[in-house]
């Protein structure tokens, strides 16, 4: 649509988070510097935001960029000959693009976007898997999945006699171990739609029936940043075991294969809620509860946990801030 | 503590929600519910037993964050010996006081020690952890064996 914005991150720079951590923290204070809502000060302390697993923030290149789509080329796609019908399917290839940059990919037809990740489990349930399942199949899930992830094929299983077989993990939290048929009806799904017979449109199209968040695929911006979350993560790790009476749940080390950069933690006798509400008062933003994930909580034997999950913009001083309220915590209710 | 914080966990609530009262099920109970907090996994159940319109005991149990324990257990010591009548009257105010803060006009002296609940309106998240308790009273007894959510 426009100039390509300038890169996040560009591994190249000195301002690369990748090279980050062997040049010193400025490098992430150039990254947060990118992201406005870390300037806001809730109740007056500095904001330690650490629910990133849940929603992340968005730096200014994507929020222009977001901006600038429902400012100049907002219409549906692929759906008129008219002036702004045509800028927003241009917006729509170029996030294409950049999808299938990120994703290694060059075939148009292997990417689908839809309204988020939840959508998108659900609508290769119920179509892909729908289609080649019945009695005597069994859909693999594991333990540790977020609800969205175990109700779809729950569903499924019960509707088509199959069986729902449940993977278990480790006390570490760690796991010992993908064609279509159209979904969502709607507009540009469907090539011709008579009310005898409907003719498909080809992938990814006839996927992408409705509206769907266009806005948020123009804003797809990448770059790798797991070093960083890395350093963060085995920081947090080494800082929260060193507190008396916590526990931290999934006990692989940072070093482990596939280790997420998410810490959850319970804290002897108290309830992870007052947890939350407590370091929320100082600035410190987590989790707390289910997460969506009761399975996987009902194994450790836990109702909650808070959880703190990171991502390029956080800092060690994120996890400072969150050790410090733990320590008020314990103080008001010990 | 200091400010809203010092409000809301007052010393009364963490003592209850460390040691809370009537806690266990009830042999003979007249009158039982269960309820959900869908938002945080937050589950309980509240046991009645009903003698000539008078709630004789009652008693509760479950899991939950010091704020859902301390209101279940305020309640249940405020609870016994009021006219079932007198239980719903007070759910009335308390719901009033946690959902409308001052704006609910409710005199400390109408709700005795639960006034130590009204900082929670000041935290609404928070809200529910506190009106959970008194949902699945209203259930267990207006509507005995229901399941009760928060939603």
């Amino acid at each position: 649509v426009s100039a390509r914005p300038t890169a996040l991150f560009d591994p190249g720079s000195s301002t690369s988070v990748g090279t980050g951590q062997a040049s010193g923290r400025t490098d992430v204070e150039a990254v947060r510097a990118q992201f406005p809502i870390l300037t806001v000060r809730p109740y007056g302390n500095p904001l330690a935001y650490l629910d990133s697993g849940a929603t992340s923030q968005k730096p200014r290149l994507v929020i222009d960029a977001m901006a600038q789509f429902f400012s100049e080329h907002n219409a549906s796609v692929r759906r008129s000959v008219r002036y702004l019908a045509e800028r927003a399917t241009e917006a729509r290839e170029g996030a294409l693009a950049t999808a299938q940059g990120f994703l290694n990919t060059t075939d148009d037809e292997e990417i689908v976007f839809t309204r988020g990740a939840t959508k998108g489990a659900s609508l290769v349930a119920a179509t892909y898997v729908a289609g080649h399942l019945g009695e005597g199949n069994e859909v693999p899930v594991t333990e540790m999945e977020h609800h969205s992830k175990i109700v779809p094929w729950q569903m499924l299983c019960e509707r088509q006699g199959a069986q729902l077989r449940v993977a278990p993990i480790s006390d570490a939290d760690e796991l010992p171990l993908g064609e279509m048929s159209p979904h969502h009806g709607g507009s540009d799904m469907a090539l011709t739609v008579r009310s005898e017979k409907t003719v498909y449109n080809r992938p990814p199209y006839n996927f992408e029936a409705g509206t769907p968040d266009l806005a948020g695929a123009v804003g797809l911006r990448h770059e790798t940043l797991a070093a960083h979350e890395h350093d963060v993560l085995a920081y947090g790790l080494r800082s929260l075991s060193a507190l008396p009476g916590l526990r931290l749940i999934g006990t692989a080390p940072a070093t482990a294969p596939a280790k997420a950069s998410i810490v959850y933690v319970v804290l002897d006798g108290a309830h992870p809620h007052g947890i939350g509400t407590i370091l929320d008062r100082h600035g410190t933003l987590v989790r707390a509860g289910h997460h969506c994930a009761q399975p996987s909580l009902s194994r450790f034997g836990l109702a909650a946990t808070a959880r703190a999950s990171l991502t390029c913009y956080s800092t060690r001083h994120d996890i400072d801030a969150r050790v410090g309220g733990l320590g008020t915590f314990k103080e008001a209710f010990h | 503590l200091s400010g809203d914080l010092a409000d809301l966990y007052q010393e009364v609530i963490i003592d209850h929600g460390r040691r809370p009262r009537n806690f266990g099920e009830l042999e003979g109970a007249t009158g039982t519910a269960e309820g959900f907090n869908s938002l945080c996994g937050d589950q309980l159940s509240v046991y009645v037993k009903i003698a000539d319109g008078i709630i004789a005991d009652i008693t509760f149990q479950g899991a939950g964050c010091a704020i859902s324990q301390a209101s279940a257990s305020l309640m249940t010591t405020a609870l016994k010996g009021k006219m079932k009548d007198e239980a719903l009257a007070l759910f009335g105010r308390i719901h009033a006081m946690l959902t409308e803060g001052p704006n609910a006009n409710v005199h400390p002296d109408e709700v005795g020690k639960l006034a130590v609940l009204s900082g929670v309106w000041e935290f609404p998240m928070r809200v529910k952890c506190a009106t959970l308790a008194w949902h699945t009273l209203r259930s267990a007894l207006e509507a005995p064996g229901e399941t009760v959510s928060t939603e």
